[in-house]
This record gives structure tokens, sequence and C-alpha cells, in this order.
């Protein structure tokens, strides 16, 4: 079709047959190998002050990876 | 953790037998378990009904029906409305009439869709509105999805006046 006789006229979408067909892969649909879930744990309390966070019994939960706190993102 | 249930179920024509936990959710079942990730979770509050299928031919939100209430019954999602490599015509009107944008919703609208017209081939706009009524969509503003129901109507009420053999 050229270009002008595009202008104006219904253009089909390129990506709607994957959309429609349930094919399409939006974040939750990823599948990895050995992907784990992640839950963020968020401070109960509007306004406090943290004095320690003890990770160690969670650690030793069956099925939990890792535990990660702010003390392992220090640069 | 509770014991887990053995399920059979018919998903797209083909035999699952499973075991899962009663909590499970039907929509957990079919994206997780099954990889029929199709069909989507919008919400979690069963509202906004991405998550719609077809169990036993009615329309539900996979959200509100857990794995268990499914076993013994035959359930078609997206990926299961046509034969692979074809459309379904609400499929087809759905592109044909830009009934979508980010295509979240879609699915879901879809098979809400082939509840309405299966109900009512010739369903009028309002009819339709209803019948989507558990469906939401941020992108649309729904004008454009009526319209391809009403298109997939159409052609769908032809094909089935249609002479076997007419035609191409």
């Amino acid at each position: 079709m050229g270009i002008a006789a595009m202008v104006g006229a219904p253009i089909k979408r390129r990506e709607d047959p994957r959309l429609i067909t349930g094919q399409a892969t939006y974040v939750d649909d990823i599948k990895l190998l050995g992907m784990l879930h992640m839950a963020v744990l968020r401070s109960p309390y509007g306004h406090a002050r943290i004095v320690s966070i003890n990770t160690q019994a969670v650690r030793e939960l069956p099925g939990v990876t890792a535990v990660y706190t702010a003390e392992d993102l220090r640069g | 953790m509770t014991m887990k249930r053995a399920i059979t179920v018919t998903v797209n024509g083909q035999q699952y037998r499973s075991e899962v936990e009663p909590r499970m959710l039907l929509v957990h079942y079919l994206r997780e378990v099954l990889d029929l990730t199709g069909t989507h979770v919008g919400c979690n509050t069963s509202q906004c009904g991405a998550c719609v299928v077809d169990l036993n031919g009615e329309a539900v939100k996979s959200c509100t029906i857990l794995a268990v209430q499914a076993d013994g019954c035959e359930v078609t999602t997206i990926e299961g409305l046509a034969p692979e490599g074809t459309l379904h015509p609400i499929q087809e009107g759905f592109w044909e009439k830009h009934g979508l944008q980010c295509g979240f919703c879609t699915p879901g609208m879809i098979m809400a869709s082939y509840q309405i017209l299966k109900n009512n081939p010739n369903p009028t706009e309002a009819e339709i509105r209803k019948g989507l009524e558990g469906n939401i969509c941020r992108c649309t503003g729904y004008q454009n999805i009526v319209r391809a129901v009403q298109h997939a109507a159409e052609q769908m009420r032809t094909a089935a006046t249609e002479p076997v053999g007419a035609g191409e």
C-alpha cells in the first residue's frame, strides 16, 4: 500500500495477532529457569527508626533462598 | 502445607491430571501449572475481568474459581478459542476494529464477548456494554471494543446463514 493511500485509512496493527491469541508476554508471563518469588517487607510504622533487623530466623525457613536488607546493598 | 488434591481438568480440549493445593485459584493453575499465560491477573479483587475463561460453557472469572472446583470440567481459554494458526471471528473483530491497545484486558474481553454472542447473536450496543460490565479496560475507552463485538457478531451471523460450500 503506497504511503499516500495509507493516510486516513484504517491499518491493522502488526502487534495484535499475539495479543488477541494470548501469546503475548507481559512481565508476569515471563518464565525463566530457576525463577524465584520475591516478597518485600515494608515498615509497619509510618514514622519510626530502625533499631535492628533480625533475619536469622527467616533465613532458616525451608524454601527461602536469600534475604536482603540495606546492609547487603552497601557499595 | 495442606495436602494436595488430585484434579482432572480438560483445558482447550486436552485433559490434564494434576495435584494442587485446595487454595490454588484456577487462574494460577492455568498460568503457572499449565503455562497458559494468555489469561491474565489484573486486579486480585475479581473486578477487572482480565481472567475470564469459559468453564463448562459459561464465562467465569478464573480468579474467583478454585482449581479444585474445575475438577471434571471443561475449560476454554483464549489460547483455545480457535485452532492454532486461525482466528475466531471475535479475535478478528478486535484486530479489525482496533479493539485493543496494550492488549492486557483483551483475552478477558474476548472470552466475555464469546459468552455474550453465544447467548445473543444479535446484541444491541447496550446489551454488549451490559455483557462486558465485568471487564475493565484502561486504554481504549470501550468504544472500539463494542465495535469489535458488533463486527464479530455480524461476521458470525453471516457465516451461520451461508449455505455450506458457498463463497470461496
